[in-house]
């Protein structure tokens, strides 16, 4: 069980660290992309803006939740300019959660992982634009 | 006793009037979204971070909802436009605050003179508006002066945890007067009469 816990407090702490500098990059691609593409674009950059302050502000919470605390681990941030390796993390941190018999947990990762399956789709359609 | 309509049909603001308001609106709105957008990577404070995070689509929305109005002003689709050249260097001092201890100014210029600033102008508006004819400006506006509220509220909040010492709260007064000083050379969001003319 303290393996299980550690793995999950491990896991979120690198969501913590991802999703932090995706919320910065993000932010400053709102403030400084301006007039180049369509209004929707920048729309949906501000929502994304929100999104990851939100998930921010649960995995801290969930942190806490096992123990853990922003700054717990030593991270290096890396390349985070799409939403699939996350919700690969994220699938498996409800598996954990889920083995680990903690369903608040499970379900506030479901809600992170339902928004970062729309972000997905969204790039997708811009790309194919 | 007969129900009796009361509302008159007197009012303040033209068909272009209000579209020319709206678009300055917008233009402070689609500011604060950008510049906020950009604080948040350069403030330290994580608490403050993710209320810039939360207000960046809060403002894009306003921003959205007023130029979705515009056409039905018979005007262009979201467009914004600045009173004057004044209030752009005013946008652009109150967003030069970029160091990582400039988190106070950061919070002066938005939640102390911007956000009360439209606060101000945009219920004066809605007391302007018809009940009849404009019914569309008042919702807008409506929602506008709730979360403008709201977002002013949130930055006091964290004002006041962040300047709690005498010079803290010197330079955020000090911040502010230098704001004013230039809003006020504006005339504010909607500009002097000069400009109107």
């Amino acid at each position: 069980m303290q393996k299980l816990l550690a793995l999950l407090r491990n896991g979120l702490h690198r969501l913590l660290v991802d999703t932090l500098q995706t919320l910065e990059e993000t932010g400053r691609t709102v403030c400084d992309v301006t007039n180049t593409g369509p209004w929707e674009c920048t729309m949906d950059l501000a929502r994304q803006v929100w999104d990851t302050s939100r998930h921010v502000e649960i995995f801290l919470k969930l942190l806490e939740r096992v123990e853990g605390y922003s700054g717990v681990y030593l991270e290096t941030t890396a390349e985070t300019s799409s939403a699939g390796p996350a919700s690969d993390t994220l699938a498996q941190l409800i598996d954990l959660a889920q083995n680990m018999g903690d369903p608040v947990i499970e379900r506030a990762l479901d809600f992170v992982l339902a928004d970062a399956n729309i972000r997905v789709r969204k790039d997708q359609a811009y790309a194919v634009a | 006793m007969p129900l009796h309509d009361r509302r008159t049909m007197e009012g303040v603001y033209s068909v272009a009037q209000t579209a020319q308001m709206i678009r300055q609106y917008r233009y402070a709105e689609e500011q604060m979204m950008r510049i906020m957008a950009g604080w948040i990577a350069l403030t330290p404070e994580l608490v403050v971070k993710l209320e810039f995070g939360r207000q960046v689509w809060d403002c894009a929305q306003h921003a959205d909802i007023l130029g979705k109005r515009l056409p039905e002003l018979r005007a262009r689709a979201q467009v914004s436009e600045p009173p004057n050249a004044t209030f752009v260097t005013f946008m652009q001092t109150l967003a030069n605050r970029e160091q990582p201890a400039e988190t106070i100014e950061r919070l002066v210029g938005l939640f102390r003179v911007m956000q009360p600033h439209l606060l101000s102008v945009y219920s004066q508006h809605l007391s302007a508006c018809n009940p009849v004819y404009e019914p569309p400006t008042i919702r807008i506006l409506e929602r506008l002066v709730r979360e403008t509220q709201e977002h002013i509220l949130k930055g006091q909040i964290l004002l006041e945890d962040m300047a709690c010492t005498v010079p803290t709260r010197e330079r955020a007064v000090l911040w502010q007067l230098e704001l004013e000083k230039l809003l006020v050379a504006a005339g504010g969001v909607l500009g002097r009469v000069e400009d109107t003319i």
